[in-house]
């Protein structure tokens, strides 16, 4: 898609970036930079969602079940916007007193190995991924990823990021920002990360 | 005309995180004694502390979750003393990165001059068991690095097993003792950072 706009709020003109950009209510199209400064209170998630159709005669026209993303931003009027922007400014102020003085920080959902189809329908297991969210800040793979566990720290890198953006696969991504949705790809498995953990992003310069 | 309906397969926000919380695609999303649905991914979080399990009755297998017995002020304090609780487990257990309980092994032929597969049905404590992996048999005392060859009945299609789920490894039994109460464990990894 290559339409492009001005940002409501920044004014900018952008290319519509397929499932980026946010619209707030009467579809006012947002950049993603600035739908990203509000992210922190008002993360996309997703959910399943069953269309079903039902032709004039009364017989089912069809169905199907997909993924969609639920955005808080569609509901919002710009002034709304507006009013958030200090809001999310006075919680990313608690939760960097709370949390301390990494780049960025990042909620673990989830611990689990791709697998892929080696072919002749053999199914052989792949790269490991640690799903979850951007809690705080934003960051890219090449930073130094923290596990905060009693007493002691692990420091591990990511191979790779990879974010959602549409429906449930996966795009690599250069950098992961607030309150996104992101996926750290691993080569090596990671399994002292556990559901629920939050790590610690830290720049590179300071890989130990 | 046609019509069409659109409905949301999500029970509502998660009464902890806010996220739809939905169970259809191995969703994960238990309702609690309040009727208020916990989501998957909280769910994950403490899992470890409520397994799940299933048992024959009459011809139908029923399953006995702990995790629905408590309301959502409840479920609030177990995730904040989950992260304290687990690493007290993972002392326990000498540091491991994951830990499987044995309750159940079957020994399966797989062809007249192959090495026959074992099945070490139980649950991970901890962790997570993958497909492909290696790991650590300790049986009375001994350790036997032993590899998993496939992980079953786990996390839907994952071929893994996670915490609070009963699964089932198999593994070569080619030198292998195991017997129920035995451990497989995943070490090492942490250890070396
Ligand atoms: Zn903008
Ligand atoms: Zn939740």
């Amino acid at each position: 898609m290559n339409r492009t706009f001005a940002c409501t709020a920044c004014g900018r003109t952008v290319r519509e970036d397929d499932g980026e950009t946010a619209y707030l209510k009467d579809d006012l199209p947002l950049c993603r930079e600035c739908a990203a400064k509000i992210r922190i209170l008002y993360p996309r998630s997703f959910t399943w969602q069953s269309t079903y159709t039902e032709s004039s005669d009364g017989f089912d026209a069809g169905s199907d079940e997909r993924t969609v993303w639920v955005d808080p931003l569609a509901d919002m009027t710009m002034e709304e916007y507006r009013e958030a922007l200090p809001a999310a400014e006075s919680v990313r102020e608690r939760m960097r007193a709370e949390l301390g003085g990494g780049k960025a920080y990042f909620r673990v959902d989830d611990n689990k190995r791709r697998l892929k189809n080696a072919g002749k329908g053999r199914i052989v297991p792949s790269d490991y991924t640690v799903s979850g969210t951007v809690i705080l800040g934003s960051f890219t793979a090449e930073d130094t990823i923290r596990v905060h566990r009693r007493g002691k720290t692990l420091t591990v890198k990511a191979d790779s990021a990879e974010r959602i953006i549409k429906g449930l696969v996966p795009k690599p991504s250069e950098f992961l920002d607030e309150g996104c949705h992101g996926i750290l790809v691993f080569k090596e498995d990671v399994p002292f990360i556990y559901p629920g953990d939050i790590l610690e992003i830290c720049g590179q310069e300071e890989t130990v | 005309m046609a019509e069409t309906m659109v409905v949301r397969m999500d029970l509502g926000p998660c009464a902890v995180c806010g996220r739809p919380a939905f169970t259809v695609y191995g969703g994960g999303t238990v309702v609690l004694a309040d009727q208020a649905p916990l989501c998957g991914n909280c769910v994950r979080r403490i899992r470890f502390l409520y397994p799940v399990s299933q048992r024959m009755q009459r011809d139908m297998w029923i399953t006995d979750d702990a995790l629905v017995k408590l309301n959502t002020e409840e479920v609030r304090e177990v995730m904040k003393t989950a992260p304290d609780r687990l690493e007290n487990l993972r002392d326990a257990n000498d540091g491991c990165d994951a830990v499987f309980r044995v309750d159940q092994v079957q020994t399966e032929k797989t062809g007249l001059f192959r090495i026959p597969v074992l099945r070490l049905k139980g649950y991970p404590l901890y962790g997570r068991f993958n497909m492909g992996e290696d790991a650590v048999l300790i049986h009375e005392g001994t350790a036997y690095p032993v590899h998993l060859d496939d992980v079953a009945g786990g996390s839907l299609l994952s071929r893994a097993g996670e915490a609070g789920y009963e699964c089932t490894l198999k593994i070569p039994a080619k030198g292998i003792p195991a017997s129920p109460g035995d451990t497989v464990v995943k070490t090492g990894r942490q250890e070396k950072l």
